[in-house]
């Protein structure tokens, strides 16, 4: 199918966008954690001298703040749900009855890789497979150290695709993170929309022709792509697989209701080239470059929408040490992307579309998790020192029968597989409770400012042409 | 024995596990992570970089950029008609206007006939060429200016010699 052919080799300059804030340095951390550290002592004296003087015991207050704090989660937990399902339900509606559009532009498909030897060559072919005709392929070898740069120069040239021959061409530069190789294909690029993806993820063979054609609407500055987990049939894989249909594409569905999808995710993000040029390409500053960008391109102005047809096939993580390394990354990477855009968050006059964004944001990764484990605890401590032990079956039962019934929505919208719904029984009790604690585990390192360094997953080449 | 209290203690050791299960993993991510950690090289501003594509092909620009195929649904072809000028010729005494094609969008339901764009009847002033012919047909290196243009003039036998006033 992929026939050598005579190609040309340039050397270029890039810019390699040094990263625009400076991590704090040691003496910083300390002194955050003794000022917070000694906020804390003082809360617990406070408590601890004036409580004798009130009608309340230790344990009481312990009872009445768990049962405050259970009610607040309780209510918050299904607003957020109920919110998310009608604003998803009617985002799904309006799209049905929305008319088809031929806008086709040129459309620069920029794949980075780094050490993808094993997928490389399966994800450029299944891209020859798109159902549409005007587009090429880049592909960015992020200096990969392994065969990928051999692999990927054997693919260049004009290949075959379904509507003619499609230009297949290849960037190779020094290792500089997945933002530095985007923004190296986003500059070589002539086109006027880019899309963005990983270099282990398969698109179906609709996804460009249904994505495209929202940017026919000149406020839309982007497109959100639909994920799917490729590897399954594995416990981790399917419980990743239920979370991307229940939590995450259910969500950016209701955002896309109010046209603010808040992350464009990687394996699948479609960009008018004005608008991404216009929010300063991708910044390397962030481990979440994903989330970064969409706040920027929220913040100059455009709107983000999400086409849930268009999908990406992507190689989740196998082992608990990879979802870990995994979500960890995610989580620092959104925390750093809030702290980045703090000044709109605060101030809603800057962009109040952004500033809702970002509240979401922090939400999503401070506040739920902390208020999940929080929970969580408190009904260990009352089953354990307390002898409420029914009281955690109630709260189960409660959450899982909530989650199937999510679950079976999401499923039946999506007309994914029917088996993915009973994992929503151990869903939240186990899978959610393990990511919450990375999160929040994340958020204390990334508070107090521990280094870290980009985790490359391993790939057992899923990726098949 | 009751169900619902040995679902509770089974809930609850469950948690408990997750618990255990999700610190102590996350502890050994943190060591492993650790053995594995670079030290950290300052990065230039600029990097080199190569970028291989395969030469122009002029015959694959050609590709029409059209949608894919269940998605294109071809143009229905309209009977043409003949275009309608935008101005429409008002009467008048002095001025005379052109009929000209319309360059709106009914333009693309044209079935691809030629159509030749009518020409301006551009009417020249003589004075150049006329200028020129006559010059080329007389020896005089003067012409008379008349009513019916630029002429020879006649030599006036009865005058003589030139004679100053």
């Amino acid at each position: 199918m992929i026939d050598k052919q005579e190609i040309t080799k340039q050397e270029i300059v890039l810019d390699n966008q040094l990263s625009e804030t400076k991590p704090p340095s040691e003496g910083k951390y300390l002194r955050r954690i003794f000022v917070y550290g000694a906020l804390s002592a003082v809360l617990i004296a406070i408590i601890y001298f004036t409580l004798p003087k009130t009608v309340l015991s230790l344990t009481s207050l312990f009872e009445y703040a768990t049962i405050v704090a259970l009610v607040i989660f309780l209510f918050v937990l299904l607003f957020r749900y109920f919110s998310i399902l009608v604003m998803a339900y009617l985002y799904i509606n309006q799209y049905t009855f929305k008319n088809d559009n031929k806008f086709a532009p040129f459309v620069s498909i920029i794949v980075p890789v780094y050490n993808e030897e094993k997928v490389v060559k399966g994800s450029v072919e299944s891209l020859l497979k798109l159902n549409y005709s005007n587009y090429e392929i880049i592909v960015v070898n992020d200096g990969s150290t392994d065969a990928t740069g051999a692999v990927a120069q054997d693919l260049v040239g004009y290949q075959d695709g379904r509507f003619g021959k499609v230009k297949v061409s290849l960037i190779n530069k020094p290792n500089g993170g997945k933002s530095r190789a985007l923004n190296a294909g986003i500059k070589y690029s002539k086109a006027e929309i880019v899309l963005c993806m990983d270099g282990d993820s398969q698109l179906n063979e609709d996804s460009l022709v249904l994505a495209v054609k929202h940017f026919a609407n000149p406020a839309i500055g982007a497109v959100a792509g639909n994920v799917k987990v490729m590897n399954r049939k594995k416990f981790f894989t399917d419980l990743q697989a239920l979370e991307y249909i229940e939590g995450l594409n259910m969500a950016r569905s209701a955002q896309s209701f109010l046209r603010l999808v808040n992350i464009i995710p990687g394996p699948i993000g479609l960009f008018r080239k004005q608008a991404i040029e216009q929010a300063g390409l991708y910044s390397p500053d962030t481990f979440a470059e994903d989330a970064d960008m969409t706040l920027k391109i929220l913040s100059a102005g455009w709107k983000i929408y999400y086409e849930p047809n268009a999908i990406s096939y992507t190689e989740a993580p196998v082992t608990l040490q990879q979802l870990l390394k995994q979500r960890y990354r995610w989580t620092r990477g959104i925390i750093q992307s809030i702290r980045k855009h703090k000044k709109v968050m605060l101030n809603p006059t800057i962009n109040i579309g952004d500033t809702f964004v970002l509240w979401m944001m922090f939400y999503e990764a401070l506040i739920w998790p902390v208020m999940n484990i929080a929970t969580n605890i408190s009904f260990i401590i009352a089953a354990v020192a307390f002898g409420f032990t029914q009281l955690i079956f109630f709260w189960w039962a409660g959450l899982a029968l909530l989650d199937l019934l999510t679950a079976l929505y999401c499923v039946a919208v999506e007309k994914e597989e029917i088996r993915l719904v009973f994992y929503a029984i151990i869903y939240r009790m186990f899978f959610i409770l393990i990511i919450d604690i990375c999160k929040v585990m994340s958020l204390v390192e990334e508070f107090i400012g521990i280094k870290m360094t980009w985790g490359k997953l391993e790939r057992v080449g899923t990726v098949k042409a | 024995m009751e169900l619902i209290p040995i679902l509770s203690t089974i809930i609850l050791v469950a948690t408990m596990m997750t618990f255990i299960l999700a610190i102590g993993a996350y502890i050994l991510y943190k060591v492993r992570e650790r053995r594995g950690q670079h030290v950290a090289i300052s990065e230039p501003s600029k990097v080199r970089a190569e970028i291989i594509a395969p030469l122009e092909m002029p015959e694959y620009e050609e590709i029409p950029a059209i949608n894919a195929q269940p998605y294109y649904q071809p143009q229905q072809q309209v009977p043409f008609q003949q275009p309608q000028p935008y101005y429409v010729p008002q009467p008048g005494p002095a001025k005379q206007y052109y009929q000209q094609p319309s360059y709106g969008p009914q333009q693309q339901n044209y079935s691809g006939e030629y159509i030749e764009t009518p020409k301006r009847n551009v009417v020249r002033r003589k004075t150049g060429n006329t200028e020129e012919k006559l010059r080329g047909n007389t020896s005089s290196r003067f012409l008379k200016y008349t009513s019916e243009g630029y002429v020879p003039p006649k030599e006036d036998k009865n005058q003589g010699s030139l004679k100053w006033r």
